[in-house]
């Protein structure tokens, strides 16, 4: 017994030694401060003691090496553009901003560790990966924290009230409302003059389902006919059946495939593979050539951006631009939700005098159109997702994505 | 066995508990978690032992109960708005109902052990390996059952909002309660009859000890705790999703429960506590820390392998894990003496 | 005709594996009051026998009965609830645990309290002779103690009927009186019936009441252990050889 005990007192030192001297972890708060600020090498100091006049530190809990890293990578690399061109330009209300990211690579314990960690290094502001499932263990620790927590391309209406209850009033992201994405492209593909649709929503994601299901109310909206759902759910495998479902279900104009890498590289690969050319709509997840074979054709997605060198707006090529000099090309033009979420938070925090998070809150609520490089930023108190939005159509074309048009949808689709 | 000697095992655990709750004081609030965290775990390891240890037969099909356990507490203390929000599709009996956090987990553990009780009426029947592997299936079974039904629970999706109420106090009165139950059920006369079959089947059973009956009790109680822990885990984590409770946590406790030393509890309480402590530290060192003035940094996914090698390297050194299968004792000077 | 003694009986019973015929028509019956010997030699069907009548096996043809009720179908551990008590050739003592263990589990797998359980521990391991042991591992004990601990613990499960295969194995010529003095003493004292197979042939006539032959799966002889001695089969296909 004795022996064990010395063990594991052993241990206990050990452990201790090893948080005592971590100096990329100055203290949170006083407690803390007490058994760890006295070893800390760090020159920074602890950020209560001058919370007015350092720097605001933005705290990123990011996917940078799994699924969601060719999304929450570029808008980090944005995000940091941007707030260099804030810097320079003098900062927010005489403050700099300072961004400090952890990956998470999509992992549940490791995503809620990071939110913990950014906010014991003093994160004022809380940013996650771009899906809500993913982002909710980082989502609750920022707003159980009192922080506002934003993703800058989550794409569901669940980034709020709806999902997280009071305290998701903190909740906001940059992406777009899937009920207005999936009305866009139904409105898009009945111009064409398509009538029929396959749907094939990943159930994986609520994103997925959301636009699917949005496609779906908005087709039927417009007379429409949907012959045939196929869902499916990534990673399980379930993808590889879609190819003969597809097929057997049936004679349509269009199939709706609301899914992501890597799953719908097999399913459209599959389907081209079946000898099935039927054109394939999709929403952001589809952005980008990283999945696609070198000869496909027939594919449209809705996008932030075109990253394929043919985007309407000089901004946004400038932006890439100088992502590009700074060696992280984005792979698609989510990135751009990254730029402009630190724009509206600069004007949020300019605004509202400080990142008290409810300020912060009630003032992102009001907003009715705030002009970013992003186009026009709303929300309202139910919605604290951006919606209405124009989109950059994009057509493969022998697998290259080529610029069709700039649309916005009538309005959010109603889904159940 | 007698009173004294009862106590003396249980007192031994309690300690040992009792230091690591009180250790979690030294350190700052990024690292306070990781001792819950790690009391919860060798919580969900005690529950694995009460029927591997105890019976001898490895069921890799454990953390199925802790997956009922857990979506079970998880739903049922969501708000019935948020439910209705997130998840039209449940059941109205779960989407309309709210329980608080006590009730939560003991319907975590009664869910536990009926889920425990249904599958282990045809299993049980099994032998050995066989059941072992039935096991696997179940657990595959219940995930993708999980997975898909979007009546009973989230379906792939997160499970997100459920109120943190495992701090320092439940993570420490949780794991003291379950190791309670597993010792006396251990010390009972149905854990010793189950533990006679471990020893040598055909002479249990040729002392009127039925392996089914007693293999049974063990899982439907193992059930139960793991349950229990489940809704721990669950009210710890604050969301979830069906693979935190799959082939990772699976083997995560199983490399704890050989690694301690399987056939006793207090292997578990050690091999739970020293493979999580290591599990964390080493997520530190991927993240890069300062250890007694020097910058240690490890490659990511590093810790699998480390703890890999670790498992290899104790089994090596000591085949029967770290307790030899045997359990802590504190025993008086008087009692030593006598 | 209903026979109103408990008995365990074997009714020309057969075992074949795999079409090697291991027991042939054989019948056999125990009652409480006697102590009955079964000799033959290696390969003759004893531990098989032993083993149709304790419920590890069954029967191709014929009848197990207990107390005239047929039990072919019960498992062992019914068996062993009922009343039928036994020790095993190669000892399966319950090695992680001590001889107190071993015997006490014994007494809980009949259902018995703890504190019941631990008295009767106390009382075997005295009568057998093994309370110096009564904390050493059984894995720890020299074989003929072994043996001891396998009787301690059938005997702990208040058996009608026990079944001794090869108890005796290990121990030396004095031990082994002595132990034929135990098993005499047990068969009086808590009138139980005994079935011994062992090698020691002098033990076995001694103890023994009758004594029945098994040869290559049949029966040789039966009868008081005057009669079988005496027996000429039994002296050049048995007695003779060792």
């Amino acid at each position: 017994m004795s022996r064990w005990l010395v063990v594991l007192t052993a241990l206990a030192v050990t452990a201790a030694a090893c948080s005592s001297t971590s100096d990329s972890e100055p203290a949170a708060d006083s407690d803390a401060a007490d058994t760890t600020q006295a070893e800390t090498e760090s020159t920074q100091p602890a950020e209560s003691a001058e919370e007015t006049e350092g720097p605001i530190l933005i705290g990123a809990a990011l996917d940078l090496t799994s699924n969601m890293a060719p999304f929450d990578g570029p808008a980090l690399a944005a995000a940091q553009i941007a707030i260099d061109q804030i810097n320079e330009a003098g900062g927010v209300n005489g403050r700099q901003l300072q961004l400090e990211f952890i990956d998470t690579a999509l992992d549940p314990d490791q995503t809620k560790q990071a939110a913990v960690d950014l906010l014991a290094q003093g994160a004022e502001i809380l940013v996650t990966t771009c899906d809500v499932d993913f982002a909710t263990p980082a989502v609750q620790e920022g707003i159980n924290a009192g922080v506002l927590t934003v993703a800058p391309c989550i794409g569901t209406d669940q980034m709020g009230p709806a999902r997280f209850g009071d305290a998701g009033q903190l909740a906001f992201t940059f992406g777009n409302l899937a009920q207005d994405e999936g009305a866009v492209l139904a409105e898009w593909a009945f111009d064409q003059g398509w009538t029929t649709a396959i749907v094939v929503p990943d159930n994986l994601l609520a994103y997925f389902q959301d636009v699917c299901g949005a496609f779906t109310s908005r087709w039927e909206e417009l007379g429409g006919t949907v012959v045939a759902t196929e869902g499916f759910a990534s990673f399980d495998g379930s993808v590889s059946n879609i190819p003969t479902a597809v097929g057997n279900a049936g004679e349509a104009d269009v199939i709706a495939l609301c899914t992501f890498p890597p799953d719908i590289g097999t399913a459209v690969g599959g389907i081209r593979d079946l000898g099935n050319d039927t054109p394939i709509v999709s929403p952001w997840s589809g952005d980008g050539t990283f999945w696609s074979a070198p000869d496909l054709t027939g594919f449209t997605f809705s996008t932030f951006a075109s990253v394929f060198g043919d985007d309407p707006n000089a901004d946004v090529q400038a932006m890439i631009a100088e992502m590009d000099s700074r060696g992280s090309n984005p792979a698609t033009g989510g990135f751009i939700t990254g730029a402009a979420m630190i724009e509206s938070l600069a004007a949020g925090i300019e605004a509202t005098g400080g990142t008290d998070g409810m300020a912060l809150a009630s003032y992102f609520e009001g907003l009715s159109g705030l002009e970013t490089i992003s186009g026009e930023i709303r929300f309202s108190t139910d919605l604290h997702t951006v919606f209405g939005r124009e989109y950059r159509i994009m057509t493969f074309e022998n697998g290259t994505p080529v610029f069709q048009e700039l649309r916005s949808a009538t309005s959010p689709a109603e889904i159940g | 066995m007698r009173v004294q000697e009862r106590f003396s095992e249980l007192s031994g655990l309690l300690l040992v508990i009792l230091a690591v709750a009180l250790g979690q004081l030294l350190f700052s609030d990024t690292i306070g978690p990781q001792f819950q965290l790690a009391m919860v775990t060798t919580s969900i390891a005690v529950s694995l032992h009460t029927f591997s240890g105890n019976s001898g037969v490895i069921s890799f099909g454990h953390i199925s109960f802790v997956a009922v356990g857990a979506f079970s507490a998880g739903l049922m203390s969501l708000a019935p708005e948020q439910k209705s929000n997130i998840f039209p599709e449940l059941f109205p009996l779960i989407k309309d109902q709210q329980i608080g956090n006590l009730w939560s987990l003991a319907l975590a553990a009664a869910l536990g052990a009926i889920f425990a009780a249904i599958v282990g009426i045809p299993l049980m029947r099994l032998n050995g390996l066989a059941a072992g592997i039935a096991t696997l299936a179940v657990l595959g079974m219940t995930r993708n059952v999980l997975r898909n039904w979007t009546s009973i629970g989230p379906g792939a999706k997160t499970l997100p909002g459920i109120s943190e109420t495992t701090g320092a106090v439940q993570a420490t009165v949780g794991l003291l309660l379950t190791v309670a139950v597993g010792l006396a059920y251990q010390q009972s006369r149905f854990g010793r009859r189950l533990r006679a079959t471990r020893e040598d089947p055909a002479a249990s059973q040729s002392i009127g000890i039925s392996i089914y009956g007693e293999r049974l009790l063990a899982f439907v109680i193992s059930g139960g705790l793991g349950g229990f822990a489940g809704g721990l885990y669950v009210h710890y984590l604050g969301s979830i999703t069906t693979e935190q409770v799959y082939l990772e946590l699976t083997f995560l406790t199983l490399a704890m429960v050989v690694l301690g030393g399987l056939g006793s509890m207090w292997g578990a309480v050690l091999g739970g506590l020293l493979i999580s402590g290591f599990s964390s530290f080493l997520i530190e060192a991927q993240k890069g820390l300062g250890l007694l003035g020097r910058e240690i940094k490890i490659p990511s996914g590093s810790r699998d392998i480390l703890i890999g090698i670790l498992m290899v390297v104790i089994l090596l050194v000591r085949p029967d894990g770290l307790s030899k299968g045997g359990e802590l004792r504190i025993r008086s000077r008087r009692s030593a003496d006598s | 005709m209903i026979d109103p003694l408990p008995c365990l009986e074997a009714r020309s019973v057969s075992r074949s594996f795999e079409g090697v015929q291991a027991l042939r028509e054989v019948s056999l019956r125990l009652e409480l009051h006697e102590v009955v010997g079964l000799l033959g030699p290696n390969g003759a069907g004893k531990s098989t026998l032993i083993n149709l009548l304790t419920g590890f096996d069954r029967p191709t043809e014929g009848k197990i009965l207990l107390n005239q009720v047929e039990i072919n179908s019960w498992s062992p551990a019914r068996r062993g609830r009922a009343g039928l008590g036994r020790t095993f050739q190669h000892g399966h003592s319950f090695a992680g645990l001590t001889v107190a263990e071993n015997i006490e589990v014994s007494a809980l797998g009949m259902g018995v309290k703890p504190a019941v359980a631990r008295s009767q521990a106390d009382e075997l391991m005295k009568l057998l002779r093994l309370s110096h042991r009564r904390s050493n591992l059984a894995c720890s004990l020299p074989h003929g103690e072994e043996r001891l601990l396998g009787v301690a613990r059938a005997l702990a499960t208040t058996p009608q009927f026990l079944l001794l295969d090869e108890p005796a194995a290990g121990l030396n010529e004095d031990e082994a009186q002595e132990f034929g003095t135990v098993i005499r003493m047990v068969n009086e004292e808590r009138n139980l019936g005994v079935l011994l197979i062992d090698h020691n042939i002098g033990l076995v006539f001694d103890v023994c009441d009758r004594i029945h032959v098994l040869d290559q799966g049949m029966t040789l002889a039966t009868g008081s252990s005057k009669e079988v001695s005496e027996n000429p089969e039994v002296i050049t296909s048995y007695l003779g050889q060792t």
